[in-house]
């Protein structure tokens, strides 16, 4: 079948399954729970968000933004101590708000080192205002929940690269360091080694530098770090200019380029890009409307086969109309921050037939006519693996938690996969 | 062949516009009363203290005026009146409204005054890229820094000129809001 017979097949057939249509007596689908809902503030000021993965440290971190006419830049600390009931205990924001130009806060990170906590809150301040080489603020959140004792611990700048980081990613290397994968506005995502920042010796931070082979203005938009058993190799996936690509980071000075997804049909340029435990497969976004997210088998690719990729096994949206964002893989399910459709589940099982498993739609609004149209809604997902707790921000209704019926936690080896995912291992020692 | 964009063009066109204006017979300088938007500073509120959602303002800028032609500062950079004039400000209930320059950085900062009773002030600025915004302050006594909210800002139309790094997704933030359509 010609690919782009199968798109339109795929979105049509997704867009009859999902109906992620918010009605008042239907907002979801029966087997997700709404546990909390907290509005965070102004329409179009809420970006990411990341949720801790201890049970014992129940704190999800929103990342805040001015993508509308006004709001907050910086992050929220919500407790989820009781997940019916959750709470916004402490709010960072950066000096001299009104001043700042740009979005400031979008996607936001934790991680533990030597026994402490931190969130890493990426930054982007355009130029005309301050600040416009901030890529990142650090706090300790170690005294959680007592909101006196998170304290900011470093700011990480990058004077030839203005423009901040949008999207940033926290992986432990197989190596032993926690290393912050981050954007630039360069032809290169940039690796901070993140023990060396808390620890005063930002100055020699920069640890590596992974390479966009189509050299873009800026090198890539998201991606994600995970290790594969296999092989016994760190890996990163990046979305960027030209597509996707798949690079071996074992050794992060020589990063090795294992397969490209480039001259796509519809893609010019990647987003967000997240494999399957195994590595075999991968959910790439784009960023634009009516895009669905695509598919791709790398297998051809890993055997040797070729080394580029470009026709996806199969696609999967919400509504053909939209566009869907952010994603977290806990195979098979993938949980998607679907914009105007709110959270949306879908089933890889037959990675050639995804299949809408559930839904809750967060966003009871129209599209917007003041900004690209489908920039509003659910922004980000995550997922707890110790009791597969889900939590969503909304770019303009805040934050949610939900419960997926059936869906208890995540560990890939229940599933006959690797027990790998965007979750970090912090004190494992090595893979 | 040197191509200009047509914003570019605009603004060359508008930087023009004072000495195309002043071209009278005589062959004596004079500067229109009106300036061209490119010499206006939108100052836009900040919606976030009462009494001030409602105002509008503007920074004028002009060349101060010099013996020499140019007015410059002993290092050499150029010197700017700039008249700022708000309508629509409720009185204070306290404190005073104080207007500020700075660089984008905020790492120079001038105090150009307190707005009077008809939301004016005016004092001289010798950035090149600088915001100019009015802080609600307990008093009117004089400080080197803000201590209160902001409540209305703009930015030099200089400091938009800079290169697109930063640019994409989620960086289409309003210009409006700093007062640049």
């Amino acid at each position: 079948m010609h690919t782009r017979s199968l798109f339109l097949l795929m979105a049509l057939f997704g867009a009859g399954t999902a109906s992620g249509q918010w009605t008042p007596d239907k907002p979801g689908s029966p087997n997700i729970t709404v546990l909390s809902h907290i509005p965070l503030g102004p329409r179009l000021s809420v970006a990411d968000i990341e949720l801790e993965q201890e049970l014992s440290r129940p704190y999800a971190y929103v990342a805040r933004m001015v993508y509308g006419d006004e709001g907050p830049r910086g992050t929220d600390i919500v407790d989820l101590s009781d997940p019916t009931n959750a709470r916004v205990i402490y709010r960072w924001r950066i000096e001299n708000q009104d001043l700042h130009m740009g979005t400031g806060g979008m996607d936001v990170k934790y991680f533990k080192w030597k026994g402490r906590y931190y969130v890493v809150q990426s930054l982007q301040f355009r130029q005309g205002g301050p600040d416009t080489d901030l890529g990142a603020v650090v706090l300790d959140v170690t005294g959680l929940p007592d909101p006196a004792k998170v304290k900011e611990v470093a700011r990480i700048r990058e004077p030839a690269l203005p423009g901040g980081f949008h999207n940033i990613f926290i992986y432990k290397h197989s190596d032993g360091r926690v290393l912050l994968f981050t954007t630039v506005s360069g032809p290169y995502a940039h690796v901070y080694d993140l023990g060396k920042v808390v620890e005063g010796d930002g100055a020699h931070a920069l640890a590596g530098r992974v390479p966009n082979p189509n050299e873009g203005r800026r090198g890539y938009h998201d991606f994600y770090v995970g290790y594969h058993p296999e092989t016994g190799q760190d890996r990163f996936y990046g979305g960027g200019t030209g597509g996707y690509y798949v690079y071996d980071i074992t050794d992060l000075d020589n990063p090795e380029l294992l397969v490209t997804l480039t001259d796509i049909q519809g893609v010019r340029s990647g987003h967000t890009f997240t494999p399957s435990p195994d590595g075999r497969y991968v959910v790439a976004e784009t960023e634009y409307q009516y895009a669905p997210l695509r598919i791709f088998d790398l297998q051809p690719a890993l055997d040797g086969e070729t080394q580029n990729i470009r026709r996806p096994i199969s696609a999967w949206t919400a509504d053909w109309k939209n566009l869907t964002h952010n994603h977290e893989v806990r195979w098979p399910y993938v949980f998607v921050s679907g914009y105007l459709d709110g959270l949306q589940v879908f089933s890889l099982m037959d990675p050639k037939n995804p299949v809408t498993v559930a839904y809750y739609d967060t966003y009871p609004g129209p599209p917007n006519e003041d900004r690209y149209p489908v920039f509003n809604g659910a922004f980000g997902v995550d997922v707890r693996n110790a009791d597969g707790l889900i939590v969503t921000s909304d770019m303009s209704t805040g934050f949610w938690a939900f419960r997926m019926e059936g869906f208890n936690g995540w560990n890939g080896e229940d599933w006959g996969v690797p027990d790998i995912s965007s979750a970090q291992k912090w004190d494992a020692g090595t893979h | 062949m040197i191509l200009i964009s047509m914003p570019g063009l605009s603004l060359l066109l508008a930087l023009m516009a004072p000495a195309l204006h002043a071209a009278p017979p005589s062959g004596l300088c004079v500067v229109a009363e009106a300036p061209p938007e490119y010499y206006n500073i939108v100052l836009v509120p900040t919606r976030k203290v009462p009494g001030t959602r409602q105002a509008a303002g503007v920074a004028t800028v002009s060349f101060a005026p010099s013996p020499f032609g140019i007015a410059l500062t002993p290092d050499g950079r150029y010197v700017y009146d700039l008249a700022v004039a708000v309508e629509k400000l409720q009185p204070p209930k306290a404190g005073a409204y104080v207007v500020w320059v700075s660089t984008p950085d905020l790492d120079r900062v001038v105090r150009l005054g307190v707005l009077d009773a008809q939301g004016r002030t005016a004092g001289q600025v010798s950035f090149n890229k600088y915001l100019v915004f009015i802080t609600l302050e307990p008093t009117d006594a004089p400080g080197d820094r803000w201590t209160g909210p902001v409540i209305l800002r703009g930015i030099s139309k200089s400091g938009f000129m800079h290169t697109m790094a930063g640019h994409g997704p989620f960086q289409q933030e309003p210009c409006a809001n700093f007062g640049f359509n």
